[in-house]
């Protein structure tokens, strides 16, 4: 092959790249190399020469500036393509949404459920968050799950600016946006279907349909558009999400705020004229019953005419209230009830004063000496009451206490009673575990007759 | 070290014969190919634990200590280290295995077609530590290469030393290749799939074997490194009826883009091969020559998965796309063509992603309403270009299935993998595989007539 190359190169003459490569060649010491085959290391080993340079001067440069000590400016919310990107996937612009409104929200009371900080030093939570904390609370809702509280007002916390959801097309993207018992912000995009009115016992809501991927949260979240202003409260509930338009859940906090505790019953006066046309002489219309605040189902409804009280005629709706604000809750009463055209005498227990969840029953335990109260299967039961000298006071159990465990079991009242039951007829103890200032310890007590 | 190990494996061979009475008299042979698939798919699942978990180690060694010492360069700090792994590979392979440098896939189908499915032991050893070093210092190639190589070592050893019929070692190589794409990729079938379609060629081979190691491989694996997706994706899928021709452009253009890549890559091997000087400091100056590339892309470092996860997640911009695509196959061309030791596999769909991603943001530029993210197009492109280079789109089909877990982009997939790999198998009859073969003379897909006529 090397004999028959110079015959070829003789024979044609050379192309301009040929000649080109030539001429570099010429160049003293290329040559040089290029015959010892050390041309491409060498020039390799020359680039790289060159990157690390630069690189090291790059890096000597760094060193010698002082880092900046100006605070970095707040990002500019940079909306990438979200319509084509999966909600599912949380990328940087909704990292920095939940971030931007965490201010917004809060923790509530011991249980750490998220608030919503509707004013400097008020917030909307749901009602699980006050079970521990009742001084919080300014007024609540038990139909819509929700409780206004006090906040320390300590300028952290910025309310939420609203936005009507007229603004917003159906289609737009929102997020509800909430808080982890840790404090981190969570959020889930989703987006606005349509708004619809929903006639609750507590008035006219507007609600709002949403389309979240996966939504799991514990208390409410609020519902955001993507400048972070509120669009309305989400609160998981049983029945599936309900999401409360910005502007009714505004006047829920007014009148949460301003009308104190809402009454578990409403009621309002007859018109003479209605009065004359029903043929009634006396009485108030039921305007809303809170059935929430019923441990069974209310025998009233709103819409029917109340005539009388335990024989008492009802003479004006400050006379109702008068007698129903002295009642305790759990009493029983009759009262005499025009519905539909007919009169009727209906057995009533009453319920709280004010709208509430109804307090589950106390569970006496004569062999203990103690009263409790089911918190929920969940939360096991709670210590009300300690009769001195009784066996529980003497194991050292007390009221606040509460009961994790029966005989290592979750506790129920039914198991509670048969527990109780075989070490009274075996003469052996029952063993709690029962958590008091945080801790958890074991107590034995052995019932008595 | 490996003269030790080979001298102990005919150690094993003499004890093996001591144990044939024992295999006639209880075994019928079927079962003992299934007792045998079984462990090769156990030991390929461990090689490819070994090799992902050595690879963990150099690269965090190589990015943690080094690069504090070479942080004195700033921004050129990733500059040396692939040339320091290319003086570590160089002698190693030299030394010991000199068929572990490349890819590899080529040279377990020169043992199918050429060799009756023999392969060296010592491969298996040499190549889990010369990939190893490779890649973890920042060499543009794959794992995947690799591991077929090792499975394929682990299977034909294995083999070998039952003392199996050159047919039934075929199939034990193919069952050990099969096992490492299965545990590499977390992806049983494709791994399966891959065996048949691209080693196996035309001929047949028992196919609940080849399964059987694909399944015990990437069970092994999983035990060790758990059971996630190569790559977390979004979830894509067709938004319009106007995208599907465009799919198909996606897949002319990944088609061509295939054909110059494979193209550069035997150029460059040509190139170096020819190339007058010590075969052993051949990789450094390729490494040198990736280091000056990862200076102004950091990104091609190593198998790359960081920055094909970012062009899924549509997060890189169409420029810096277009550059990542030209700077992956350079790098690759130097890394392989220059001795190293790693796959074109990944770097396939590297390059595949980054054009597709490049191909989508424009589509979608152009047409924001009828098409979806730029991701959707990366995703799509990584399966056509890899479809496209080794003519294999039945496997991209399925490996891009298995590895993003995701079924609802299978009529875009199939569109532009169906239409490169046609284009493509129009460009040239070879893959970038069977490319090499033609070069050394071996015909592929080989036939049993070929192998009865030679021992004739």
């Amino acid at each position: 092959m090397t004999s028959e190359e110079p015959r070829t190169a003789r024979s044609t003459p050379p192309t301009r790249n040929q000649r080109r490569w030539r001429t570099i060649l010429d160049f003293p010491g290329i040559r040089h190399l290029h015959e010892r085959h050390l041309l491409l290391p060498t020039l390799v080993g020359l680039l790289a020469l060159v990157v690390l340079t630069e690189g090291a001067f790059r890096r000597w440069a760094a060193d010698r500036t002082p880092p900046a000590s100006v605070p970095p400016a707040t990002l500019p919310l940079l909306r990438p393509d979200l319509e084509k990107t999966p909600l599912s996937y949380i990328s940087d612009f909704w990292r920095q949404l939940a971030e931007r409104a965490t201010p917004s929200l809060t923790l509530v009371g011991s249980s750490r459920v998220p608030g919503l900080v509707m004013r400097a030093d008020r917030a909307l939570t749901s009602l699980a968050a006050i079970q521990d904390d009742q001084d919080l609370v300014i007024g609540l809702d038990a139909d819509l799950d929700l409780a206004l509280v006090r906040i320390p007002n300590d300028g952290g916390h910025a309310p939420f600016v609203e936005v009507a959801a007229e603004e917003l097309t159906p289609g737009a993207l929102i997020a509800a946006v909430s808080l982890d018992s840790q404090g981190r912000p969570r959020i889930h995009p989703g987006y606005l279907l349509s708004r619809s009115k929903r006639s609750l016992p507590g008035g006219d809501f507007v609600m709002l349909d949403v389309a979240f991927p996966s939504i799991a949260m514990a208390g409410p979240a609020a519902v955001v558009d993507l400048d972070r202003r509120l669009l309305g409260v989400a609160v998981n509930r049983s029945e599936g999400l309900q999401v409360l338009s910005a502007d009714s859940a505004r006047r829920l906090v007014e009148r949460l705020a301003g009308g104190g505790k809402t009454r578990s019953i409403e009621v309002g006066p007859l018109e003479a004229a209605v009065k004359d046309a029903l043929g009634l002489r006396a009485g108030v219309v039921v305007e809303r019953v809170c059935r929430a605040s019923f441990s069974s189902a209310p025998a009233i409804r709103a819409g029917d005419v109340l005539l009388a009280r335990g024989g008492i005629t009802i003479a004006n709706v400050d006379d109702f209230l008068r007698w129903f604000d002295r009642q305790s809750p759990g009493e029983r009463s009759t009262l005499l009830v025009w519905r539909e055209g007919r009169r009727a005498r209906l057995p009533f227990i009453l319920p709280e004063r004010h709208c509430r969840p109804a307090e589950p029953p106390r569970i006496s335990l004569e062999s203990l000496g103690c009263t409790v109260r089911s918190m929920g299967a969940e939360r096991g039961l709670k210590i009300v009451e300690v009769r001195a000298g009784e066996p529980a006071c003497q194991a050292d159990l007390r009221p606040g206490d509460r009961i994790l465990s029966v005989d290592g079991r979750p506790p129920s009242e039914s198991l509670l009673r048969a527990r109780l039951a075989r070490a009274l007829r075996l003469k052996k103890s029952v063993a709690f575990a029962v958590e008091r200032n945080d801790r958890v310890r074991f107590i034995g007590a052995t019932p008595k007759n | 070290m490996s003269v030790r190990l080979d001298s102990r494996i005919k150690n094993w061979r003499r004890w093996a014969e001591h144990t044939a009475w024992f295999r006639s008299s209880f075994l019928p042979e079927q079962n003992y190919l299934i007792f045998l698939s079984v462990a090769i798919g156990v030991l390929t699942g461990l090689g490819s634990v070994a090799l992902i978990k050595l690879l963990y180690i150099v690269s965090r060694f190589a990015r943690g200590q080094l690069t504090m010492l070479t942080g004195v360069f700033g921004p050129a700090e990733l500059v040396l280290l692939p040339a320091l792994g290319g003086l570590l590979v160089g002698p190693i392979v030299y030394r010991f295995a000199r068929e572990a440098r490349g890819h590899g896939v080529p040279e377990v189908m020169t043992a199918l077609a050429a060799k009756g499915g023999r392969i060296r032991p010592r491969v298996a050893f040499v190549k889990v530590i010369a990939s190893a070093l490779t890649i973890g210092f920042g060499g543009v190639a794959g794992r995947e290469g690799p591991m077929i190589q090792i499975g394929a070592a682990i299977g034909s050893t294995i083999g070998q030393w039952a003392r199996m019929s050159p047919a039934k070692l075929r199939t034990l190589v193919a069952c050990g290749a099969a096992g490492g794409i299965a545990a590499t990729f977390n992806a049983p079938i494709a791994g399966a799939i891959f065996a048949m379609e691209v080693l196996m060629g035309r001929m047949a081979a028992d196919f609940l074997l080849v399964l059987l190691t694909s399944l015990s491989s990437c069970f092994v694996a999983r035990h060790f490194l758990g059971d996630y997706p190569a790559f977390v994706a979004p979830g894509y899928a067709l938004v319009s009826a106007v995208e599907l021709p465009l799919y198909l452009l996606l897949g002319v253009m990944t088609g061509l883009a295939a054909h110059l890549y494979v193209s550069l890559l035997y150029k460059s091997e040509e190139l170096f091969s020819r190339w007058i000087f010590p075969e052993y400091l051949k990789p450094a100056v390729g490494g040198l020559a990736v280091g000056v590339l990862l200076r102004f892309f950091p990104e091609i470092y190593g198998a790359g998965f960081p920055a094909m996860e970012a062009a899924l997640w549509v997060r890189l911009s169409w420029i810096l796309l277009i550059c990542l695509f030209f700077a992956e196959i350079a790098g690759n061309c130097l890394t392989l063509g220059s001795g190293g030791s790693g796959g074109v596999f990944a770097p396939s769909l590297y390059m595949g992603a980054m054009l597709g991603g490049a191909f989508g943001t424009a589509m979608h530029a152009l047409l924001p309403n009828a098409t979806a993210g730029s991701g959707a197009y990366a995703m799509v492109g990584m399966a056509a270009m890899f479809a496209a280079a080794a003519k294999a789109p039945t496997t991209s089909i399925l490996i891009l299935f298995e590895m993003t877990n995701d079924y609802r982009i299978i009529l875009p997939l199939m569109m532009a993998t169906v239409s490169s790999a046609v284009l493509s198998n129009r460009l040239s009859p070879f893959s970038v595989y069977t490319l090499k073969l033609h070069q050394r003379g071996v015909r592929f897909p080989y036939s049993e007539k070929d192998e009865t006529q030679k021992t004739k």
